[in-house]
Parts: structure tokens; C-alpha cells; sequence
């Protein structure tokens, strides 16, 4: 309950002595989500690509699996 | 019984949670109150345990608190002893780089410790030979939930400014720390790298567009810093992107006149051979704990003094030596070796408020041995300088030297003499000895075979 109070009653960087830069806070809040958007494009990318790179027969002894375990 | 008086550290100011100070030549740390809820939370989250046994952060035992010069401490900390300090300005490259990569890798396990770096400085970090070190125990506190990083634009300006400014223009602007001792502008760094940096998503992100916005954001921001969130997951992605875009970088391949010095040296390679165990057998006489290596290039005699278990300092002004000197260590397992880059001519000043946070080269000095190796022909000749001038200088900084004198009638020499006039008639062996004499005391003499150049062992004799 102390701790709860901590928080909200003293300032959020009590002891941060360094200036963290004019504007460079926002920034990094944009930034992170621009790196975080790029991020998920690139994964998605790839998981895409990747489904183009397996070929037709693997794809159906994926297939066979599937249906042989489902029974 | 009587204590002598402490001494505060000239750098050790500016975080109200301690300092670093004196007695007796030991140093200790100070942790005022206002930092006792995050040491106790650093010890027993177990990230001190975990930072110290993976080499990452330097240890401490605790020390009694009547040692404080103030008598405010909350704990005294004394810390182990770095062998000798360097400053960014000294590094190279890739010394950089790890110091670098090392913060970040601190940051993101006190992450998960819930725990976060409150600053991100290069003066945070010290070699320990090829090994970069966190020295500031009193960095560390409780990660505030939502919080993004308070020295995200202190690591941009500390470690991937700079290392940009290498990789894309020059590797010699490592010398930028030394005016800028807070890193370099990011605004700076934008004029100077060329537009093909933009090119680099990271570094476009962290250095053009933070310097960019900084007009507009710093409105926006005003008194609302309280209220800004960021998740921690985006942090941590943050730091990875940070991560890679540190380790990615890497300078274009650029040689100089001294890489392949030793290729294409004049020395056949049987003089050459004997000149290392001429070498050596002197460093074995002197016994040395400490050796300076001047003039060390790529660090060849530095590993002699290293191999005869001395700790080594090897100095070369051209940071391309200091590159390749600091590669061939990761094959070392002595790490005695520590390679800085240091231009004789105009060596590291004092520097910071009051031209006292940062030490000359001078004040650090006193190592036992110094070598002086294929050096005293670039000082005298290339320039300018006095014999007695190097003599003097030289033995201010070391209780031994080993010296390489290189007459005029050396090939190098004679090269080195036909583009221009010489009107060094004061440059013979002669008055070298003489110019020497004036300080030390001769103890040996050896020919290298094959080759006009003599060895000397000297001892500082200042009588």
C-alpha cells in the first residue's frame, strides 16, 4: 500500500539527476513504435515468403499428417 | 589513532546519490540515503551477483561507515582497483563499440531485475585490458513501470554518434570526446556523416530524426514528462534495435602508413627476431609490474612485456594500429594488454570543470618500465623536437626505458631526409647519450645484428 503511494506522490524520477534531453522522451515513445512496426512488417514478411518457398509435395505430406493425426 | 584526511574525487559530482573519494590511496564510494531502497533492491534482485559474475559490472566489498568524509553515508563501498584509467577519447573502434554494447546489455538485464541504468556515459566504463568494465554501482534504480529511458539520448550521444562518425567518415574523429565531453551533438554528428548514413534505419531514427525534432517535440514535452508512457516490451525493442544498430557498424577499410609498417619495415626478418629477444631479455632484467609501450603500432613488443607478466599500456597515435593491436588480443589470455590511442606530441590534457574531472596523461603516469622502440627518429626528426626535450619528457613518466636510437645513416631515416632539408646536425649518438645522460643512468648497450640501430636500457637518475 506504501509502495502505491510512492508512486503517485513523489515526482517519477526522484533520482534521475540526468536531463534527459529536451523532447528526446516523445521521441523515444515514437521511435520504439516505428521499430516495433518495422519489426512486425519484417516477421510478417518473412512468414509469408515462406510460405511460397515450400513445395508442393511437402505441402501434401503436411497434408497426409494432419489427417492422420486428427483420426 | 589519527586518519588522514579524504580526498572527494574532481569527477565525482554531479549525482546526489554519492561520490567517490580517497583515503590513503584506496578508493571508496559513498551511497547517501537517498540511494539506499536501490542498493539494497540491486543486491537482493540479484543483478549485482549476476552483473559481477559475468565480468559486466566491477565488485565491491562493503566498508565500514565511519570512513565517510561527511558523515552522511548510508553505506561505504570499496570497489576494486582498476589498473590504469582511460578515457573515451583514448579508445579505438571496437573498444568503443563493446563499451557500447556492454551498457546496453546492462540495461536490459537490470530490465529484467526490475531495475534500469539512470544514466548511459562512456566515463561509465573502464578496460580492464581487452575487457570493458561498469564501474558505476550507483546507477542502478527501480524501474518505474511505463517509464521510458532517461539516457536513451546520453547512449546516442555517448557510444553511436561517435561510432557512426568513425564507421562513415574518419576513424581518427574519436577525438571529438575530448571537446565534447558529454558525447556528441546529435545535431553535429548529422553535419557531418554523409547522406549515405540516412541509409541506415537506425541510425536514422536515433540520430537524424532525434535531432530533427527536437525543436518541435521539446514544446510538446514541456512540463508533462511525468505522463509520458512506454511499455516495457517497447523498451526492450527499443534496446535491441540499439543493440544492432551499435554492433552493425563498422568502419570502411581504410589503410594507413603504419599498418603494414612491419611489412614493409627494414628489417630482414632474422635483426628483426633478435631485436624481440634482445627485448626481452632487458624486460626480464627490469622485472617491470607496469610497462608503457610508445609508439606500439600493432603491439608486437607489447606482448613481451605482456608474456613476462607485466601490465601493459600500448600507445600508438594512429588508431588503425590501435585496432588491429586491440583484434589480435581476442586470441590473448593474458589481458595485460591494453591499447589506447595517445599522440606523444600533444598527449590527453586535463580536462572538464575546472579542468579537473578529466586527468592529463602525466597525472596517471609512473609505470616501471617504458619503451621507446623505433620511435626517437618520429619525435626528433618528423618533429622537430630536441633531444633533450624527448629525454626530459620521458623521464617523468617511468623508472626504466628502453630506447631505440635510429642514427642518420638508417635507410628509414635517409627516406624520411630526402624530401627535405636536413638541419639536424644535432641528431647523432653522441648527443643522444648526453641529451639522456642528463636524467638517467646508462645500465646497457646492445647492437641489433643486421641493422645500424642500438638498444639502451636507462634508469631515471636524477642526480
Amino acid at each position: 500500500m506504501a509502495g502505491f503511494f510512492y508512486f503517485f506522490v513523489f515526482p517519477i524520477n526522484v533520482q534521475a539527476y540526468l536531463d534527459p534531453g529536451s523532447g528526446s522522451l516523445i521521441f523515444q515513445v515514437l521511435a520504439a513504435s516505428l521499430i516495433s512496426v518495422v519489426y512486425m512488417a519484417k516477421r510478417n514478411w518473412s512468414k509469408l515468403t515462406s510460405l511460397f518457398r515450400k513445395d508442393a509435395q511437402s505441402l501434401s505430406q503436411h497434408d497426409e499428417i494432419k489427417t492422420a493425426k486428427r483420426k | 589513532m589519527m586518519r588522514s584526511k579524504p580526498q572527494n574525487e574532481n569527477s565525482s559530482f554531479r549525482d546526489p546519490a554519492g561520490f567517490i573519494f580517497y583515503r590513503d590511496g584506496t578508493v571508496y564510494r559513498q551511497l547517501n540515503q537517498i540511494y539506499s531502497a536501490n542498493y539494497k533492491k540491486l543486491i537482493s534482485s540479484g543483478l549485482y551477483n549476476l552483473l559481477v559474475k559475468k565480468g559486466l559490472l566491477i565488485s565491491h566489498r562493503e566498508s565500514p561507515n565511519n570512513l565517510s568524509p561527511d558523515g552522511k553515508a548510508f553505506q561505504i563501498i570499496k570497489p576494486d582497483m582498476i589498473p590504469f584509467v582511460s578515457y573515451p577519447y583514448e579508445w579505438g573502434f571496437l573498444q568503443l563499440q563493446q563499451a557500447g554494447l556492454t551498457t546496453l546489455k546492462i540495461e536490459k538485464l537490470a530490465l529484467e531485475h526490475d531495475m534500469n541504468l539512470k544514466d548511459a556515459s562512456a566515463y561509465n566504463i573502464q578496460f580492464v585490458g581487452k575487457n570493458p568494465v561498469f564501474i558505476d554501482t550507483l546507477s542502478f534504480e527501480t524501474y518505474k513501470t511505463g517509464s521510458p529511458w532517461v539516457a536513451y539520448r546520453q547512449y546516442c550521444q555517448h557510444f553511436l554518434a561517435p561510432l557512426a562518425l568513425m564507421a562513415y567518415n574518419d576513424l581518427r574523429l574519436n577525438q571529438l570526446a575530448r571537446p565534447f565531453l558529454d558525447g556528441v551533438p546529435l545535431d553535429l554528428a548529422c553535419r557531418i556523416l554523409p547522406v549515405s548514413a540516412r541509409l541506415n534505419l537506425g541510425l536514422s531514427i536515433h540520430i537524424y530524426w532525434q535531432a530533427k525534432l527536437k525543436a518541435d517535440l521539446q514544446a510538446k514535452e514541456g512540463s508533462k514528462t511525468s505522463q509520458i508512457k512506454m511499455d516495457k516490451n517497447a523498451l526492450m525493442r527499443l534496446l535491441d534495435n540499439l543493440e544492432e544498430t551499435t554492433a552493425n557498424l563498422k568502419p570502411r577499410d581504410s589503410s594507413t602508413r603504419w599498418e603494414k609498417y612491419y611489412t614493409f619495415t627494414n628489417y630482414r626478418p632474422t635483426s628483426f627476431e633478435a631485436k624481440k629477444q634482445l627485448v626481452a631479455k632487458m624486460i626480464k632484467r627490469v622485472a617491470p609490474k607496469t610497462v608503457w609501450d610508445l609508439g606500439a603500432n600493432d603491439g608486437e613488443f607489447s606482448r613481451l612485456a605482456a608474456q613476462a607478466g607485466a601490465y601493459t599500456i600500448s600507445f600508438d597515435f594512429d588508431p588503425k594500429a590501435v585496432e588491429n593491436n586491440f583484434a589480435k588480443l581476442s586470441g590473448d589470455n593474458t589481458n595485460l594488454i591494453l591499447p589506447l590511442v595517445m599522440d606523444l606530441t600533444n598527449p590527453s590534457p586535463n580536462l572538464g570543470w575546472a579542468g579537473q574531472e578529466r586527468m592529463s596523461l602525466a597525472k596517471r603516469g609512473g609505470a616501471d618500465l617504458i619503451m621507446a622502440l623505433a620511435l626517437i627518429h618520429h619525435l626528433c626528426l618528423s618533429n622537430n623536437l630536441p633531444l633533450g626535450h624527448v629525454a626530459k619528457f620521458l623521464a617523468q613518466l617511468g623508472k626504466y626505458l628502453i630506447i631505440e636510437f635510429v642514427p642518420k645513416n638508417d635507410s628509414q631515416v635517409v627516406e624520411m631526409l630526402s624530401s627535405r632539408e636536413d638541419i639536424f646536425s644535432e641528431y647523432t649518438e653522441t648527443n643522444f647519450l648526453s641529451a639522456f645522460g642528463q636524467y638517467f643512468k646508462l645500465l646497457e648497450t646492445k647492437l641489433i645484428p643486421g641493422t645500424v640501430r642500438k638498444l639502451y636500457l636507462f634508469k631515471v637518475d636524477h642526480a
